[in-house]
Parts: structure tokens; sequence; C-alpha cells
């Protein structure tokens, strides 16, 4: 279990700053996601972290101790690749083995290790296979078990799963959760896929554009995303936007208009300065309630709908042309090009200024 | 997907075959015979080892394939120690100049062997090499090491990039990863680069001509050119051809004994 601690880390490649001063303190145990659209450095502050990369400024530290410097073999750590990166002329133990061997551990200790790793993974029938021969599943089992092997203080992941079909892909979240509670080290996890960061993660890391958008549990990033952005990347499906007006009211809420004549009273605090800026309202589609009569704030006409069973999602075009999918519960009987009534419940609409940024922290 | 159809393709096949072969054949028809029969355009010809055996009975013949195979076979090892560090800098490092040097390799590979003789021909007298086994290695290293290289180079660029810092992160520095994980992966390509070159100094003619002139450090091309019958309004083709068939048995040999090694796809598995 390792003290993790990134100080304005910044990494330039040919004068293009790629990791943008990211500031981090991760607790020994913690399991830490970092997710962000493609691009956006993870993997290059992932690999800085490993020192495969160099840190352009800033400094990192484990347990206290200034890492910049240290060889990636010095650190503690073991990192688990997308491509698995498993050595292709060696047996499934010797590749687990490698790390151990190139130490000098005493034989015994090192077969006492891998098999018990083997086991834990249930490895223990391809341990004298080549990767070539095993499945993609059980290749990423290998990647970990290396990983694992080597009691290292910090696990690193950088997308070790999207390489899976989506059933496995299920099946190995859980294994690693379950992995990491038993082995308790420090990881950090880098993916795009946000339904694992909501799964898998203590805290996760949304970045963008080499720097931090926001930090926090996954309940926190779903309910109080801090701008526009975290709130549309987080959640699944993403979140509806719309464009609104601040009206100026006596009370102390917001009191917003939208487009059809449409207006609102949020539960948040009134300010002047936000009357008459370009404002967003932002609700995820599984707040929207379809409902009738005098309720019903908006009406709309059915564009699509996905049956997924349990749930269904329906595209709705609102009068002025903007889309609002909503998540309704079974499934709904709903035809296409029908008319649909539904409501924002106050309680889950978030409001953006002009910048992006959340005004203030709905429901 | 195989291109076209059974029957267009297996009449490419044999045309290529029929092309390679025939010239092949038709030496292999010529050794068996001697004195008039040579001029018989039959295509048959009723085994006949007396050829061969004269060959096989002449001492400076089996002196010459010894330099042969001494030459090609220092060239291929010599070849391969230099130019695997070098493709190894060039294949997986970024460095200036990289581009340039890749590409000079490529076109030294590609002189023709007369450009540079006069000045092969200085170099060597200069250094003593003159008449001796050495000239040869050395002359032919200026073919075979830029050509080894630039094969190699390729063979270490196209292993994935993550190998690297995996074994890096499992604690392994330039050189083990180099003897652990590359060579290990780019084996069939180490192989066939050292079998290209040694074939390629087994065959050399031109070098072997013009630096070698007694016959302790005749290699076989050269002592088959000068193969001579005692009348000098005869060419002996029948000796001719057996010499020359024996001498294609050396490399053929090589080939099958590592044929397994080249056409063995390692990297599979690798990722993903
Ligand atoms: N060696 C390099 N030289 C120059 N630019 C690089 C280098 N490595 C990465 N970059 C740039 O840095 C940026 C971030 O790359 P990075 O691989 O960290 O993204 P990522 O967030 O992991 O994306 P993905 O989700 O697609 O893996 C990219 O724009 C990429 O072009
Ligand atoms: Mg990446």
């Amino acid at each position: 279990m390792a003290l993790v601690e990134l100080k304005n880390i910044r990494k330039t490649y040919h004068a293009a700053e790629i990791v943008r001063g990211v500031s981090l303190t991760i607790q020994p145990g913690e399991f830490v996601v970092f997710v962000g659209p493609s691009g956006c450095g993870k993997s290059t502050l992932l690999r800085m972290i490993a020192g495969l990369e160099d840190i352009s400024s800033g400094e990192l530290l484990m347990d206290g101790r200034v890492m910049n410097a240290v060889e990636p073999a010095g650190r503690g750590l073991a990192m688990v690749f997308q491509s698995y990166a498993l050595y292709p002329h060696m047996t499934v133990r010797r590749n687990m083995e490698f790390g151990l061997r190139l130490a000098r551990m005493p034989d015994a200790e090192r077969a006492k290790r891998v098999g018990e790793v083997a086991r834990i993974l249930k490895l223990e029938p391809y341990l004298d296979c080549k990767p070539g021969a095993l499945s993609g599943g059980q290749r990423q089992r290998v990647a970990i078990g290396r990983a694992i092997v080597r009691h290292p203080k910090l696990f690193l992941f950088d997308e070790p799963l999207s390489n899976l079909d989506a059933e496995l892909r299920g099946h190995m979240r859980v294994e690693l959760a379950t992995l990491h509670r038993r082995l308790g080290a420090t990881t950090i996890y880098v993916t795009h896929d946000q339904v694992e960061a909501m799964t898998m993660a203590d805290r996760i890391v949304v970045l963008r554009d080499g720097a931090i958008e926001q930090v926090g549990t996954p309940l926190e990033l779903y309910r109080r995303p801090c701008n526009r952005f975290v709130a549309g990347f987080i959640g699944s499906p993403a979140m509806n936007f719309l464009p609104l007006t601040v009206v100026p009211t006596e009370t102390h809420e917001v009191r917003v208009e939208l487009a059809g004549g449409v207006s609102l009273t949020l539960p948040i605090h009134y300010q002047t300065r936000l009357v008459g800026i370009p404002a967003t309202l932002g609700i995820r589609p599984e707040h929207v309630r379809i409902a009738h009569g005098d309720e019903a704030a908006f009406r709309g006409n059915v564009l699509a709908v996905e049956h997924l069973g349990a749930l269904t999602l329906v595209h709705v075009r609102l009068p002025d042309d903007r889309m609002v999918v909503i998540q309704a519960e079974g499934d709904a009987d709903l035809r296409i090009g029908a008319d649909l009534s539904f409501a924002f419940p106050a309680a889950h609409c978030h409001l953006f200024d002009a910048a992006g940024v959340s005004c203030a922290l709905a429901g | 997907m195989r291109p076209g159809s059974p029957f267009p393709r297996r009449l490419a096949l044999a045309v290529a075959l029929v092309q390679t072969l025939f010239p092949l054949y038709w030496a292999l028809v010529t050794s068996f015979r001697r004195g008039p029969q040579l001029f018989s355009t039959a295509p048959f010809a009723r085994p006949d080892f007396g050829n061969y055996r004269q060959v096989l009975s002449d001492p400076s013949w089996w002196r010459d394939a010894a330099n042969s195979l001494l030459s090609a076979s220092a060239v291929g090892v010599i070849a391969l120690l230099l130019a695997l560090p070098a493709a190894y800098a060039l294949g997986r490092m970024s460095f200036r100049g990289r581009g340039v040097i890749l590409a000079l390799l490529l076109g030294c590979s590609m002189l023709p062997q007369i450009a540079i003789l006069s000045g092969l021909f200085t170099l060597i007298s200069r250094l003593g090499l003159y008449n001796r086994l050495g000239s040869l290695i050395f002359a032919d290293l200026f073919f075979a090491l830029p050509f080894a290289i630039w094969l190699l180079a390729g063979f270490f660029r196209d292993l994935p990039r993550d190998l690297d810092e995996a074994a890096m992160l499992d604690g392994c520095g330039v050189l083990r990863r180099l003897t652990l994980i590359h060579m290990p992966l780019i084996w069939p390509g180490i192989v066939a680069t050292g079998l290209l070159t040694f074939m390629n100094c087994w065959n050399e003619f031109l070098f072997a001509l013009t630096f070698t002139l007694s016959d302790s450090a005749r290699t076989l091309p050269v002592s088959i050119g000068l193969i001579s019958a005692p009348s000098r309004f005869e060419l002996p083709f029948g000796i001719i051809m057996s010499a020359s068939l024996l001498a294609t048995l050396p490399p053929i040999f090589l080939v099958l004994l590592f044929q397994h090694r080249i056409a063995a796809g390692l990297t599979a598995g690798a990722v993903k």
C-alpha cells in the first residue's frame, strides 16, 4: 500500500502541453479511476507515475519519497497494459515469474508465489502454455497475475478490459474489484468507460485536455457534477442539456424560462449575476418523468424508442427541434410519432452558467 | 481469401515453377553426360555419376568448398554480431538522423559491386589481405552488413512497444531486454538474415575472382568458373554442371535445417 502524491505534474511533448498541472493525493489502499475522453492524457499521466515517461515538471511522491528520477522497476509498482504485453516466447509461468527471477528471488518462494496467484486467478491449468494458446480473457488474467506476483505497493491499469467482449468485461470487472479488496494495494485504473469508473472506483478523477475537471466518489460526481463536461461525461445515457434564460424574481430561488415559454423554479440560490446570461439546464434521462395534465410542462414528439428490457429509452423531439432522452421504467408502450408529455422534477435539475460551471448543487 | 480461381492460379504456379526449375533440371541432365553426349538435346539422360565422382575425388574441390564455407560463415556470423546492436538502435530508439542512416544503409547495399571494386582493391592491398580469405570476408561485409542491419532493424521496429515497457517494469535493462525479450522474438528474422547473408557470400563471384589469385584462397564459384578441359577446344559442361549442383547443396541443407525456425510466427499472442 502506498500513499501517492502528484504535485503539479506537467508533461510537454515538443512544446505541446499534454498534461497541465495535475495535483492529486491518493490514499493508501484507495482505488482511483482516471476517466476522460480519448487523448486527454490519461495514459500519459499513468505512464509518468510508472516511470515510463519523464515528468516535465512537478513532483511525484510515493510514501513521502520523491520518485521523479527513480527507475520504473524501483518504484514498487506493477502495471497492466491494454495490449497485455505478455512475453509471447515464455510460458504463462515464466511470464509471471520473470520479474521475480530478475530480482533473484529464491526458487522456493518464487514457486510459492506463482502457485498462489495462479490459484487466485484460476490459471493453474495453463501454467505451461504459451500466451498464444490462451483466450483473450485468460491472457488478461495472466497479465494481471504477472502484476500481482510481485506484491506491488501500487497497481496501475491502463484500460485493461477494453479488448474483451462485453460479457467478459463485466465478469473481469467484478473479479478485479474482488481482487482489490483482497490485496488492498493502492490502485490507479485508467478507462474511458464510465460504467467501469462508476462501478469500481473509490474515487473518480475526471480529466479533460490534460487537467483535472473534478475528483470525487462516483455518487458525488453523479449527483453534483461541478461543470457541464463532468455532468455529460458521468452517467449513461448522458445528461440532457437545454438552453434557458434566468428571469429576475423577488424570491430567493432561481426562476428560469426555456424555449416554448416553459418556466421552472429551481431550488437553487438566486444570484443576480445569472440574469440574462445564456445558461443551460441539465437533467438526466432517468430523472425526466412522463406525466399528464397540469404537471406536464413539456410536450414533444417521439422520434425513437429503444427497448432495453427493464428500461426503455425514448428519444423525444421538442417543438424547437431540440432532443431530449427520457428513460422510462419497464417496456413503456410508446409509439413512434406520438406526442408525449413529461416533466422535469425541479430537485433533479442542474443549472450551468455561460462558462459551463454548475451554479449550485441540485438534488 | 485467396486471390483468383484455382485454375488460373495453378497455371501461374506451373509457369513459375517451370521457369525456375527448368534450368536446374537441364543442369542435372547435363551433369549426367560426358563427351559427345553433351551436345544431345534430348531432355532425358541415364543417371551416370561419373562426373560427380570426378569432382568429388579432386582434393582441390574440397579445399575450395572449405574456403567457401569458411568465408561465408564468417561473414554471416560477423555481420549478425555487428548488425544486431546497430539494428536495435535503429529500430527501437528514436534519435536525430535515424532516417538518414537507414536510407544510407539501404543505398549502400544497393551499390553495384563494381563501383567499389577499385577502391576496395587498394584498401585490401594496403591491409595486406590480398590473396587471402580475409580479403573476401572484408569485402563481402561491405554489402552484407548494411543489408543485415537494414533487415534486422525492420524486425526490431515491428515489435510492440508495450513489451519493452513491461520488461522495464520487470527490471530489465537495455541489454537484458535485447537478449531475453527481443532476440528470442525476432529469432526467425535473425536466422533468415544470417542465411541470406551466408548465401550471398556463398555465391559471390566478382570479389572472389578479383581478390584471390592462388588456389589456397579460392572459393567455389571461382573454381567452377575456372574448370577447364585438357584440350582448349572443349568445355567440360558435364563436370561444371555437377560441380555447380553440388555447390547448391549446402545452402539448401541449411535452409531445410532452419526452415521451421523461419516459418514459426513467434510474436503471435504478444498483444491483444
Ligand atoms: N510520445 C508522444 N509524442 C507526442 N505526443 C504524444 C506522445 N504520447 C502521447 N502524445 C499525445 O498526448 C495526448 C494524450 O495521449 P494519451 O495517450 O495520454 O491519451 P489517453 O487519454 O490515454 O487517450 P486514450 O483514451 O485514447 O488512450 C495525445 O494527444 C497524444 O497525441
Ligand atoms: Mg490511453
